[in-house]
């Protein structure tokens, strides 16, 4: 009976199975018709022309409406994969840029930062016009922008303790100050005391060193990872330019690259500074 | 450590970060295999959200049904229902 809904996954389900509200007046203004400017339709009321809201949406009256049509014509299962995929991506490299084993804070994981970012586009928290490009893009700037509130979030600091140079007794409670876990190397304590030494230091210079490590013997990654410590360059394409190599080789040896710093993150022991057993990528 | 090298190993590690980011997943097998790294199922992080997306669509739609309808009924405050008293 019900087997067309059930068979047909998430378009079957968005618009047609959608409460149909009906309205008796048109009182809408001209201009929403057109649906010109996003803002002529923000802060006005709308009001319907005699017809469901579902079929208001097919329409189109106005921007917002529009954007949202364009929500319901989506397969969701498939953006949401990929945008949870993208958050636990980035969730990813930060816990290998920090050290950190909990790669987000608040208890979150990639998947619920996907859903924060999906929903604060529906309730038009954050406005999507699909005029100025597609949705998965646009999501994906709000995960980041979500993560970047996350890693400077208060839940996501810790104190740490400054070890004095000798013996690595604190020197007192003066001694204590507040770093956040920032992830994009903006942290509070790094601004005021920028130059001083902390364990950020010497872990920034032990990952490097350990990268270095694993990729001994491996001539195409060596090559890639060179170009980005010694030429500051971090873009594919810049990095392809240095080395005179293909953007797309480039970037199979970041991947690469990036799967061993993640095993380095997931089993530090397995390979030190000053060498050890090499991880295959 | 000296102070350059200090400064140098930051940049080093936040170079190879940012390189890092530059290759994010764009592919639907890349974007599950992510997932499948935190020890989530991509198929059921896919279901839960869509779930999502359609509750909240209809959430909004109600919304602006409910906004319409206030505005109808303030457009008819003006009306003069004095006859209708009797």
């Amino acid at each position: 009976m019900c087997s067309a809904a059930s068979t047909n996954a998430s378009r079957a389900r968005s618009a047609d199975s959608l409460p149909s509200i009906v309205f008796t007046e048109l009182t809408f203004p001209p201009a929403l018709n057109t649906g010109q400017t996003k803002n002529s339709c923000h802060g006005k009321k709308r009001i319907f022309t005699g017809i469901g809201v579902t079929e208001s949406i097919r329409r189109g009256d106005c921007l917002a409406l529009d954007a949202v049509k364009k929500l319901l014509d989506r397969d969701w299962k498939e953006t949401g994969i990929k945008l949870a995929g993208y958050a636990a991506f980035r969730a990813r490299n930060l816990a290998w840029r920090t050290g950190s084993t909990e790669a987000l804070a608040k208890g979150l994981m990639p998947d619920d930062i996907a859903a924060q970012a999906i929903l604060s586009v529906i309730s038009g928290e954050r406005t999507w016009d699909p005029e100025r490009g597609p949705l998965l893009p646009f999501l994906k700037c709000v995960v980041d922008s979500l993560l970047n509130h996350l890693a400077e979030s208060s839940d996501n600091r810790r104190l740490e303790r400054l070890l004095d140079d000798t013996g690595g007794s604190p020197r007192g409670p003066t001694d204590y100050r507040l770093v956040s876990n920032d992830l994009w190397g903006t942290s509070t304590a790094s601004a005021i005391d920028a130059e001083a030494p902390s364990q950020e230091d010497d872990g920034a210079d032990q990952k490097t060193q350990q990268l270095f490590a694993v990729v001994r013997g491996k001539p195409e990654l060596l090559e890639v990872l060179r170009a980005i410590v010694d030429f500051g360059e971090a873009k594919p394409r810049h990095i392809a330019a240095r080395i005179g190599k293909s953007v797309n080789h480039v970037n199979n040896c970041l991947k690469r690259l990036r799967r061993l710093a993640l095993k380095l993150t997931a089993n530090p022991g397995q390979c030190s500074a000053s060498g050890g057993a090499p991880i295959n990528p | 450590m000296k102070k350059n090298q200090q400064g140098s190993a930051r940049r080093s590690l936040e170079r190879i970060a940012e390189s890092f980011d530059e290759i994010s997943p764009e592919e639907l097998d890349e974007a599950a295999e992510e997932l499948r790294a935190l020890g989530l199922d991509p198929s059921t992080v896919g279901d839960k959200l869509e779930q999502l997306v359609l509750k909240s669509i209809r959430g909004r739609m109600l919304r602006e049904h409910s906004d319409a309808l206030r505005a109808r009924v303030r457009a008819q405050i003006g009306i003069d229902l004095t006859s209708k008293l009797n």
